[in-house]
């Protein structure tokens, strides 16, 4: 009971640092699946966690940091603002390859698709497939009805499976 | 066998667990107040700062003389009736003649505001003011030639979403105190907060400026703001809006004299006492009138009627000799437009055939074509077992409301519905009234159900 008690303190104080150094990892990962590929995914979670930063007191106390991070990331990757960014640094993105029977290492296989997807389809999916979320909490996430939600599910894990017989070829 | 979806979630399961980017929390936080300072320091010296740092103000009150407009740094100047801006840091007086301003009040949008009688403000679709169920947006534009940019009204739509966020503005500072205007940034939000003239910096493009919360310390904190009588965030988020420019998105400048104006226009937003954040969906975003349920049969196709045909789906059509048709190849779907506009389009199935079926369509069935038997996948969801449908297409109308008045073929069974069709193995083709933002005349949808009930396979 005590045990229990101060994990409670501890969480109700965590600090930014100790928050970083427990979820930094998975917000990587998070940002990775989001983006579809390395160089955007380390801008977007560096992005989103200094800008939690100056509202850390609040959002570590009555707030739900890690919920609030994942939507920063979210968020940044469909912001038009952000995407204008990313055409400046398009040449330093990581090449993709447009021939499926090009052998890519496991991780940049799987990279390459997801990132081929428009980002809101990529995002969808993400949200659906791999963190099985409810259609209503892509829906609530990336601002659209959930009947759009499901359609950029469908539509993403339509192309996926599209491209996936490709490779097999 | 190892489905190859499995695999590559694998996979890329096994690539973001993997993927360990460099972040160091001190690193991040000192990047961060970093972003904060450098921010307020180039303010300091950007030319734009005569007008924008330590900025006054005074805006007249010749549209609304009972409720005067006043923008200051504190302490607070006395109210004037004078047009102008004017810096406490230099000499610097800067006028803003506000003449012959036009002012806007919507029931759609929290706040008024006032504008120079030559900027244009679009995004007003009939009365729904821009609105769509994901959001409402207004964009005021300069007038043509100038090269201010222009200012964007953005609020939350009415289905669960934060289009209108904190993220899109970065590090924002205050410029000036708007006196009078409070709202809400918060859920927890007790009190309400002072509202102010900010801005950011916009990458390389300069400076962009918006309305915004402070927190208690003063400091700026929300660019998604409230405003009313009492805090709706609890249950309202579609509350929250943000006024502002987005120098990014859309280009121009804010700073040189003619920006003044653009100050004023934000400067000038009041609460609007007629905007109700709980206006019910289908009150205020009704944005097609009802119409009166077609029966099928009521028109039926005659020799003036045009025949197409879809070799892809496996499907032929006859459709009225004044509706126009047109094909665009790369997205392989047809266009039916009626006289009015409104529009029928016939699409393939473009990204392979697993569109989920919709388990909340609120569509009725008026009959079936019984010359075009169809099968449907109807799986509602990736995690689903796909249901497998099969008989005559049913002809289904859905009332305009949300979206335009529409009939279309379908396939059901309990509560799916699953508009993607396959007539004798081909490709899956969906085919019903879209509009686009029309509904269609009475006698256009007597045509359209006409239309689809003329549907055999070929």
């Amino acid at each position: 009971m005590s045990e229990y008690a101060v994990q409670v303190a501890v969480h109700a104080t965590t600090s930014f640092e100790s928050f970083v150094a427990s979820n930094g990892s998975s917000l990587a990962g998070f940002a990775l699946m989001v983006a579809g590929n390395r160089q955007d995914a380390q801008d977007l979670v560096q992005d989103a966690l200094i800008a939690a930063y100056p509202r850390w007191q609040r959002l570590s106390e009555g707030g739900d940091p890690l919920a609030y991070v994942r939507r920063c990331i979210v968020n940044r990757q469909i912001s038009v603002r952000r995407k204008l960014y990313r055409l400046v640094a398009l040449g330093d993105r990581e090449p993709v390859s447009a021939d499926p029977t090009v052998q890519l290492a496991d991780a940049d296989w799987a990279l390459s698709l997801v990132g081929q997807l428009p980002d809101r389809q990529r995002i969808a999916v993400i949200l659906r497939v791999m963190e099985d979320r409810s259609f209503a909490e892509v829906a609530e996430l990336l601002g659209v009805s959930e009947a759009n939600a499901r359609k950029l599910v469908s539509r993403g894990v339509a192309a996926l499976r599209t491209h996936l017989s490709e490779g097999e070829h | 066998m190892t489905d190859p979806m499995d695999e590559w979630r694998r996979r890329l399961q096994d690539a973001a667990e993997a993927f360990r980017p460099d972040l160091d929390a001190a690193e991040l936080a000192a990047t961060s107040r970093k972003r904060r300072r450098n921010a307020g320091i180039a303010g300091g010296l950007v030319g734009v700062a005569a007008v924008a740092v330590a900025l006054t103000l005074l805006v007249p009150t010749m549209l609304r003389p009972n409720a005067p407009v006043l923008a200051t740094p504190l302490p607070v100047p006395s109210a004037s009736t004078t047009p102008s801006t004017s810096s406490t840091s230099s000499s610097d007086t800067i006028t803003v003649p506000m003449d012959g301003w036009k002012h806007f009040a919507s029931k759609e949008y929290p706040i008024t505001f006032d504008f120079p009688k030559d900027w244009v403000l679009s995004g007003l679709i009939g009365r729904t003011a821009g609105c769509s169920m994901s959001g409402c947006q207004l964009t005021l534009s300069p007038p043509k030639g100038s090269s201010v940019t222009p200012v964007v009204l953005n609020r939350n739509g009415f289905e669960a979403n934060d289009n209108v966020t904190d993220g899109f503005y970065s590090s924002p500072e205050m410029v000036a105190a708007i006196p009078g205007l409070t709202g809400w940034a918060r859920v927890a939000d007790g009190t309400a907060r002072p509202i102010v003239l900010a801005r950011s910096r916009a990458g390389a493009h300069g400076w962009d400026y918006f309305l915004a919360a402070t927190s208690d310390d003063g400091s700026v904190e929300s660019t998604a703001i409230a405003v009313g009588d009492a805090n709706p965030l609890g249950d309202r988020r579609e509350a929250l809006f943000s006024f502002g420019t987005a120098l990014d998105n859309l280009g121009g400048t804010t700073s040189g004299e003619q920006a003044q104006a653009l100050l004023m226009i934000l400067a000038s937003a009041r609460p609007n006492p007629d905007y109700h954040p709980t206006m019910p969906v289908n009150g205020v975003l009704a944005q097609f009138d009802s119409m009166k349920t077609p029966v099928l049969g009521a028109v039926a196709p005659d020799a003036s009627w045009r025949t197409l045909t879809v070799d892809a789906a496996g499907i032929r059509l006859r459709y009225p000799d004044d509706w126009k048709v047109s094909h665009d190849a790369e997205q392989e779907e047809w266009t039916l437009a009626a006289p009015s506009g409104y529009q029928l389009r016939v699409g393939l199935a473009r990204d392979g055939d697993e569109y989920f079926a919709d388990e909340s369509d609120s569509s009725v069935v008026l009959g079936t074509v019984a010359a075009a038997p169809a099968t449907a996948d109807a799986a509602t969801d990736f995690n689903q077992p796909v249901v497998t449908l099969s008989g005559p297409a049913e002809i289904r109308w859905r009332n305009g409301g949300t979206d335009v008045a529409s009939a279309y073929l379908a396939l059901s069974r309990d509560s799916r519905v699953q508009d993607l069709l396959h007539f004798g193995g081909h490709r899956g083709v969906q085919l019903g009234g879209v509009g686009p933002g029309i509904n269609p005349t009475a006698a256009e949808l007597d045509q359209l159900v006409a239309i689809l009930a003329s549907v055999t396979t070929s």
